[in-house]
């Protein structure tokens, strides 16, 4: 049971105020139609966005106003514990990054990605120390099984699975467990459409159902996990698999999986943003706080496909498709 | 021990109490949410102090009922209350009050929250949000003027 709705005043009320400098579809067009990455990245600055030093390095621009939106809620909600699982990801992420990069003696700091609930200092400290024991669960047990696989038999692939499959189960736990409705419907779609292209591309690389037991998590109730692996053994496999997608609730969407997978995922991040927007006026309570957040990602991740798209010279067209509905 | 007198004062003490209840916490969620707008643009200070005040409303009228409930009843004047009957109608008085004023209020504030975020993105719509909010206040007003008609009534039933 979280806090009183009454208690979110000040955080939405806050947020709101927050939103005015959210990206509207002008700014959108000012930032696409900017003729090279300087310029895009001044148009940023303009909109009031934080530069580091280097502004050549895309990754912390986005991390530092990612971070600066997580900030607000850590300063005013009521119980920002709440919110963690909109960024539990990051964690898991960091952590297969830490123990691939003490593997490979790759600079670690360069793939961490922010915020997170463990601070990267704690993480990095706890892999190269191989004192897993002071990371809080399930990570703990989770570093350590991932370090003894990779050591042992260098299987990459194996411990990335181990890793994706235990976030997607970890999100699904920590998002019922906050009991906000919104939230639990946000995860949901967001670990059982990650589930759909695990099997989708799993199936289409001819694994078995044995792999998919390892790399599917459990806790959705809008998908079927014994369904997806039941695909695997059956001699249509994928045939069987978009027969069983469509009966499903993401029906709409997997048809894009066959033809374009980054189509498929548009339509992912655009279902989440829309069952956002009813929450939008709401003057208190934990909703618009969620919504204020994952409408800040989707802004990011525009400004990720502009401005990675002018950094490698990409056509227009290429990126103009691929833009994610805005939370406004 | 005076039942009667007790449960008069029972119910002065519910219509100030509630509404003070409900106004603190109006005033406060409504004030809270204004802080960040403030801090942004003092200028929009003026609106929002309106819609700040506007749940507070419930508490002064609670106050005015009860200090009329105490001229009623032997405290600030009139005849004191000597029977459980007459106690029980000045309870049932102030109860439209104590209830009433106490849901409004912190509905008001909910109106008037979201008046608080209207004049955060379009300050020219300030009247709508003062308006929306200002409709709540009636049923803080047809709650005051029930208790207020029986409270001043009620020494001319019969006991």
């Amino acid at each position: 049971m979280g806090p009183s709705i009454s208690k979110y005043a000040f955080a939405v009320s806050g947020a709101n105020v927050y939103e005015k400098s959210f990206f509207r579809k002008h700014d959108l067009d000012k930032l696409l139609a900017a003729p090279s990455y300087e310029a895009a990245v001044a148009v940023l600055a303009d909109h009031g966005w934080g530069m580091p030093e280097d502004t050549r390095d895309l990754g912390k621009i986005l991390d530092m106003e990612l971070c600066r939106a997580w900030g607000w809620i850590l300063e005013s909600a009521p119980d920002p514990s709440l919110f963690n699982c909109l960024i539990l990801r990051n964690d898991f992420h960091n952590l297969k990054a830490g123990i691939k990069c003490l593997l490979s003696d790759f600079d670690v700091d360069l793939h961490f990605v922010r915020p997170g609930t463990i601070d990267p200092s704690v993480m990095e400290n706890a892999i190269a120390n191989h004192e897993f024991a002071t990371l809080p669960a399930p990570f703990s047990k989770l570093a350590e099984d991932v370090y003894d696989l990779l050591v042992r038999t260098g299987d990459g692939q194996m411990a990335d699975i181990l890793i994706d499959s235990c976030c997607l189960t970890e999100i699904t736990r920590a998002a019922n467990a906050t009991g906000i409705a919104l939230m639990k419907e946000e995860m949901e779609i967001y670990t059982a459409t990650s589930n759909i292209k695990t099997a989708f591309r799993a199936i289409k690389t001819g694994k078995d159902s044995a792999f998919l037991e390892k790399a599917l998590s459990s806790g959705n109730t809008s998908i079927s996990r014994d369904k997806l692996i039941a695909c695997a053994d059956s001699e249509k496999k994928m045939d069987e698999l978009l027969t069983y997608l469509s009966t499903t609730s993401y029906s709409s969407g997997t048809k894009y999986l066959s033809s374009s997978p980054a189509e498929f995922e548009k339509w992912v991040d655009d279902k989440m943003i829309s069952l956002l927007l009813p929450y939008r006026h709401s003057p208190l309570g934990p909703e618009p706080m969620i919504g204020f957040y994952l409408g800040k990602e989707a802004e990011i991740r525009n400004a990720r496909i502009i401005l990675a798209a002018k950094q490698n010279n990409l056509p227009l067209d290429a990126v103009a498709g691929r833009i994610r509905r805005l939370y406004e | 021990m005076n039942w009667g007198m007790l449960l008069a004062l029972l119910g002065a003490g519910l219509a100030v109490t509630m509404n003070c209840i409900g106004s603190s916490r109006g005033v406060g969620m409504v004030a809270e949410a204004s802080s960040p707008v403030i801090a942004e643009d003092s200028s929009k200070f003026g609106k929002l102090l309106i819609l700040m005040l506007l749940p507070g409303s419930q508490g002064l009228y609670g106050l005015v009922i009860a200090i009329i409930t105490l001229t009623q009843i032997g405290i600030l004047g009139g005849d004191p209350v000597t029977t459980i009957s007459r106690g029980f109608f000045f309870l049932l008085a102030c109860l439209p009050m104590a209830v009433g004023g106490l849901v409004s209020a912190l509905l008001q504030a909910r109106v008037a929250l979201t008046g608080v975020n209207l004049i955060s993105k379009r300050p020219q719509d300030s009247s709508k949000a003062l308006t929306s909010a200002s409709l709540v206040e009636l049923y803080a007003l047809l709650s005051f003027v029930t208790s207020l008609l029986i409270v001043i009534g009620v020494n001319n039933l019969p006991a």
